[in-house]
């Protein structure tokens, strides 16, 4: 297969890119994934379990992570592969480009005001 | 397991079972994880629970479907990428099987199919006077029954129209008009409206009321450029001006194709008496009135009227025909030839579906061990059978695009071989109903194709897959065995195919080479007709032709020339109703009609129909001489057997008038090329003056460079008098046999594909078989035997095979030629030279397609084969 470029894979989806960056702090299995997304965001964004696997199914068949074996025999784990480091990384850069971007048009201020 | 995981199971069927596979278990863990963590938050946070996760379920498991689906399709390319050449040859076999049912299809749907484009056509009737003592249909009303019939309450208008042609004259593009005569209602009955302008007025039908026409809508962009300024323009038609009124829309065709004008009738009793059915006639029933009805109270006026008239009360009759059977004269033909032509197009795709499906198989047993592991993880046959329908996608997309192509093409050509003046709806091609059949057909091939494969490994035994490695399974009796039993039912359905089309091919060139009982090479025919002002005057009709007759005549290079009402072998025939003076009065079903032909002097010699008795017309039949008639021999057969009918006397038509023999000719065909003898009076032209006729002339040299000179003379004698169908004599002949060479040339065309189909899926099939062969070949070719050997056993093989098809095949083709038999006049059973040709035909090309692998597989080093695999 060609090597591909991270930067071809984005952009992600917010609960895709979520669930990279639970993954980029190391193995997880499901359940971990979507109780760490709920707490970062504070409820904010909420994984059910169908779009939870319908997201790791489209990482694992991109390449992006890789199944390994869990602790719990019902339960499989996910860890982040080189390459999707590099896409989940890329995807940071676009993000934080694009905020900076936001502030040079002053739509956002140097501080941000509480919400 | 709680009543929780149950339901979330239920749920999870939502998912593909691939999906649920890899990640039920995880899902149900997770889930149960976070429904004890709601637990203990109480009923509210259990329904978001549930809601949250149902959402889930019902947004991502759908997609999931069509990832899947994608997946596949994606793989589906991808194995076919790898055997381009195989791919290639499937998607050219399920074309050919498109093009065949799409075009077929297309051909019926105009003739038979489409509805008419008039309102509510399905409450239209043509309505047939009958002669109830001949049992014949007249196909024609007279006007007094027609204006009766107006009155009944069942229908909601009758309208007449009969077809004719004029001249167009009056500027410097004179042209011959296919118009249509009509009553003013007729638009109305149709439920039709004019395009621009108006129609005609009540009244304008009568003599004396301004005289106006309505224009076809081609004939309008043809001839005027489509301007509106057409309207109140004056035009010339038969030598009588007429104001424009009005422009039809296109999709308006009445009562032919070609029709590019419509004139309003100028009736009275006068012209058109009671004794005269000369007008078809079209009714609308009414609302909630059945034809049962109508047709009685109909009846019934007829019976009044009759009686009004002093006719037998009872002797004419009604009869009701669907309009779209009574406008095409073809509708015999096509509703026997449209059902053979669908059949053989079916069979042409089910050969196509064998076809793909063998190739499929043949793909799935080379990555058996793939699908094994499939169906023993749980894969149903259901989703492997979809899995098969949408690897063959790509596929069926490339067939229909080709397969419309093709049908195009297929299609221009036959509308060059059916003659416009077919009635039908719309243009002979692809709208969206062709491509939906095209669509539909390719669907259905591919469902079928994909369901033996599924079939096949939904119930194989996995575990016994798995222990074998992929060349041994793939090697595996029962598999050959499978694409054997497709192979032998491409060959069967070919050979069913080969041999009907041999039947078809035999009929048309039967009919072809059968003598039509008169000369048709080296004569010239073209037609002509007189101004309608010179109709009245027989004596003025007589005396143009006769000039004609003598310019003709003088012609270098003219052997014989003559006149005739109706040529033979054109459609055209016109019967009268004979008796014998020494008979009695005629009673039911009695009186009997023969074809009536009327002919100048000469006629006989020109068409090179031989006197057997008596005399040909000749000057003393002219106006003022006596009423003669000459007979065909099977006309005197049947009126005198064994007896001369010359100089015998003979009553012919309604009024009975006395006619006397002069003379008997041999038979000549006049309305069909096949069946009986047809009787045939033919009488003196001069005596009978008809404004529309045909010269023609018989000449040594070649009849169409003497064109020309004919159309000069005839010019000599009238400046301004259009001459149109401009043909030799065996032109006519072969325009009488378009259908049936249409037919014929489409059953040549299946049987050649199926013939085709068949190669490809016989050298697929060996190619294949060659191929999970090769390791056998190399051990037997290390082994010693010879190339010669090794081909000579694989050509024995594939020719097996064929022969079990051959069998079956000729089993098939034996039902289907004894239908051909009954559909298809002059059709003989199980004619020995179709049998032969097609057994002959398909085992050469079963032997080639067979031997190309063989030949292959022999000329690769036999231990590098032995290596590699």
């Amino acid at each position: 297969m060609p090597r591909r470029r991270p930067e071809d894979a984005l952009p992600l989806s917010p609960p895709m890119f979520h669930v990279l960056l639970s993954l980029s702090k190391g193995e997880r299995h499901g359940y971990l994934i979507m109780k760490e997304v709920e707490d970062r965001t504070a409820g904010g964004v909420r994984l059910s379990t169908g779009t939870l696997y319908g997201i790791i199914r489209r990482l694992l068949d991109g390449g992006l992570v890789t199944e390994v074996p869990a602790a719990d025999p019902r339960r499989r784990a996910y860890r982040l592969t080189p390459f999707g480091r590099d896409v989940a990384r890329a995807e940071a850069e676009r993000l934080e480009s694009l905020v900076v971007e936001a502030r040079h048009s002053r739509l956002l201020g140097a501080r941000r005001r509480p919400s | 397991m709680t009543r929780h995981d149950r339901w979330y199971r239920r749920f999870l069927r939502l998912f593909p079972a691939d999906f649920r596979g890899d990640f039920g278990d995880s899902m149900r863990a997770d889930f149960d994880d976070e429904r004890r963590l709601a637990a203990g938050r109480g009923w509210g946070a259990m329904l978001r629970l549930w809601a949250r996760t149902l959402g889930g379920f019902l947004r991502v498991g759908p997609r999931e479907h069509l990832a899947q689906c994608a997946a596949d399709a994606r793989l589906g390319l991808r194995l076919g990428a790898r055997q381009p050449g195989t791919t290639a040859a499937t998607a050219l076999v399920l074309a050919l099987g498109v093009t065949g049912i799409t075009s077929s299809f297309a051909v019926v749907d105009a003739f038979l199919l489409r509805p008419l484009p008039f309102a509510d056509a399905d409450r239209l009737v043509h309505v047939w006077s009958t002669d109830r003592p001949t049992g014949q249909t007249s196909l024609r009303s007279a006007w007094p029954d027609v204006e009766a019939w107006a009155g009944a309450r069942s229908i909601d208008g009758v309208a007449a129209f009969n077809y004719t042609e004029e001249d167009l004259t009056g500027d410097d593009r004179p042209e011959r008009l296919n118009t249509g005569r009509v009553t003013a209602n007729l638009f109305d009955v149709l439920g039709v409206q004019v395009a621009l302008g108006r129609g005609f007025r009540p009244g304008e039908d009568r003599p004396g009321a301004p005289r106006v026409a309505v224009l076809s809508h081609g004939f309008w962009q043809r001839r005027y450029g489509g301007t509106p300024a057409v309207l109140g323009r004056a035009v010339s038609i038969g030598n009588v001006p007429h104001t424009v009124v009005g422009v039809m829309p296109p999709t308006f065709v009445f009562p032919i194709p070609t029709t590019a004008v419509w004139l309003p009738y100028e009736l009275d009793a006068d012209r058109y008496p009671y004794d005269r059915q000369a007008l078809q006639a079209v009714a609308r029933l009414a609302p909630g009135a059945s034809r049962a009805t109508a047709l009685q109270e109909l009846a019934s006026i007829t019976d009044a009227l009759a009686r009004d008239h002093g006719a037998a009360a009872g002797d004419r009759g009604v009869a009701f025909e669907p309009l779209r059977n009574a406008l095409n004269f073809a509708d015999e033909g096509f509703r026997v030839g449209a059902p053979i032509l669908l059949a053989a197009s079916a069979l042409i795709l089910l050969v196509a579906c064998a076809n793909v499906s063998s190739v499929l198989l043949g793909r799935v047993l080379a990555r058996a061990r793939e699908v094994s592991v499939r169906a023993a993880m749980g894969a149903s046959r259901l989703r492997l059978f979809r899995q098969f329908m949408v690897e063959s996608a790509g596929l069926a997309v490339a067939a229909i695009a080709l397969g419309l192509v093709l049908s195009q093409a297929w299609l221009v050509r036959m509308q060059q071989m059916i003659p416009l003046e077919l009635f039908r709806v719309g243009d002979i091609g692809l709208d969206w109903r062709a491509v939906l059949v095209a669509v539909g057909a390719a669907a259905m091939a591919v469902a079928i194709a994909a369901f033996l494969p599924a079939l096949r490994f939904g119930r194989a035994n996995p575990a016994a897959v798995l222990r074998q490695e992929g060349t041994a399974a793939t090697g595996s009796r029962r598999a050959l065995r499978a694409q054997h039993a497709l192979l032998a039912t491409q060959v069967t359905l070919s050979v069913a195919l080969v041999a009907s089309a041999f039947v078809a091919l035999d009929v048309v060139g039967g009919l072809s080479r059968s003598d039509p009982g008169f000369d048709r090479e080296r004569v010239l025919t073209m037609k002509f007709i007189l101004g309608e002002e010179r109709a009245a005057a027989g004596d003025e009709i007589a005396a143009f032709h006769a000039r004609l007759l003598e310019e003709a005549r003088a012609l270098p290079g003219v052997q014989a020339a003559a006149l005739v009402n109706h040529l033979p072998l054109n459609h055209e025939v016109a019967q009268i109703v004979y008796a014998r003076p020494e008979d009695p009065p005629a009673t039911d079903g009695t009186r009997r009609s023969v074809i009536e032909v009327a002919v100048s002097a000469e006629y006989f010699e020109t068409m090179g129909i031989g006197v057997t008795d008596g005399r040909d017309f000749d000057a003393r039949d002219g106006r003022s001489g006596a009423a003669a008639a000459v007979v065909n021999r099977a006309f005197g057969e049947r009126l005198w057997p064994g007896r001369s009918p010359v100089g015998r006397e003979l009553a012919l038509g309604a009024d009975g008038r006395r006619v006397t023999v002069v003379g008997v000719v041999s038979d000549a065909r006049h309305w069909t090329l096949s069946g009986e003898d047809e009787p045939i009076v033919y009488r003196p032209l001069p005596q009978v003056p008809r404004r529309h006729a045909r010269l023609i002339v018989r000449t040594p040299g070649d009849p169409a460079g003497l064109a020309d000179a004919v159309q000069q003379a005839v010019w000599r004698v009238d400046r301004t008098m259009p001459l149109t169908e401009i043909r030799t004599l065996d032109q006519v002949v072969r325009d009488f046999l378009l259908p049936q060479r249409a037919m014929g040339t489409s059953m040549a065309a299946l049987g050649a594909v199926g013939l085709l189909l068949m190669a490809i899926g016989l050298y697929g099939l060996l190619a294949l078989v060659v191929g999970q062969r090769r390791r056998e070949i190399g051990v037997r070719m290390a082994l010693g035997a010879s190339k010669g050997e090794v081909v000579r056993a694989v050509v024995a093989s594939g020719l097996r095979v064929t022969a079990i098809g051959l069998v079956l095949g000729l089993g098939l083709a034996a039902i289907l030629t004894s239908l051909l038999t009954g559909l298809l006049p002059g059709a003989r059973l199980l004619d020995p030279f179709a049998l032969a040709g097609s057994t002959a035909a398909l085992l050469l090309v079963a032997g080639v397609s067979a031997y190309l692998p063989a030949r292959r597989a022999v000329r690769v080093d036999p231990m590098q084969t032995i290596r590699d695999t």
